[in-house]
């Protein structure tokens, strides 16, 4: 009588074992993708301040930037209070009535309200300043 | 009759165990990426200047120094106390409030003065900085 070998069947019984758990990983691979935010910020060491009182959820991403050393990122350029100045002088550089800023926890108020004042100058009504909702206080 | 025996490892399905290491490797790396802060706005009226008399309202003055001191109404405040100070008082919701800040105050400290406006109903608010 011809004996032929059969299949191996231990490997089908480890593939069953672990197909469950690469279920649970691919759905919190998706849960991080999806419920996570990995953009990269343009100068992630400027951390916005906390504010208890703000829900409107916006992106942290914006054109306008302050450091807390006082320097301006103006779309990715870094300069200073007269180099804004100068940049908002050129006519064709118009800003538009709302703006959203994302300035330091750190900078002090003397160089976050002279901006504003600029701005203001050149035609801004309303600034938007990037906050980080306070979880505590929801 | 001798049939040519299948060795096992043909009759091996592709091993899972890489696939588990990459995933988990993914997962690690999306875990430690992921960024779950939710950005808010605080929306400022760009400073406008001062029109004394244009407010029925007598204006009140905050002002705020370097260290988060809050001087109003004769006393000292912190952030805490100031809040339960205003609702003590119970101001009208469009009284205009002018807080001064002090050249060094954090941008974080001022926040947290204009929150407990807010969180007083006192929309009405001018920031300007403190002369010294």
């Amino acid at each position: 009588m011809i004996k032929l070998d059969t299949p191996a069947t231990t490997p089908k019984r480890i593939d069953e074992k672990i197909i469950p758990m690469i279920n649970i990983i691919f759905l919190l691979l998706m849960f991080f993708l999806i419920a996570g935010n990995i953009s990269e910020l343009v100068r992630e060491d400027v951390v916005p301040p906390r504010s208890s009182s703000t829900v409107v959820a916006i992106s942290a991403h914006t054109d306008w930037i302050l450091a807390r050393d006082g320097t301006i990122i103006l779309r990715e350029q870094e300069m200073n209070m007269r180099q804004v100045a100068a940049w908002l002088a050129v006519e064709e550089n118009s800003l538009p009535q709302r703006i959203v800023l994302r300035a330091d926890a750190g900078t002090p108020s003397g160089m976050l309200l002279p901006l504003m004042d600029l701005m203001r100058d050149h035609g801004v009504d309303k600034i938007s300043l990037v906050t980080i909702n306070d979880d505590g206080n929801r | 009759m001798r049939f040519p025996q299948m060795s096992r490892a043909t009759a091996r399905r592709i091993s899972l165990t890489p696939l588990i290491d990459i995933v988990f490797i993914l997962l690690l790396f999306f875990i430690l990426e992921s960024n779950f802060l939710q950005f808010g706005e605080l929306v400022f009226s760009t400073p406008q200047q001062e029109q004394p008399g244009s407010s029925r309202v007598r204006p009140i003055e905050i002002q705020v120094f370097e260290d988060g001191r809050i001087w109003f109404d004769g006393r000292t405040h912190d952030v805490v106390t100031l809040g339960a100070f205003l609702a003590d008082k119970s101001y009208e919701s469009q009284t205009p409030v002018i807080v001064r800040a002090h050249f060094d105050l954090p941008v974080q400290l001022l926040v947290r003065v204009v929150d407990v406006l807010q969180v007083n109903e006192l929309f009405n608010q001018q920031i300007l900085l403190l002369e010294e």
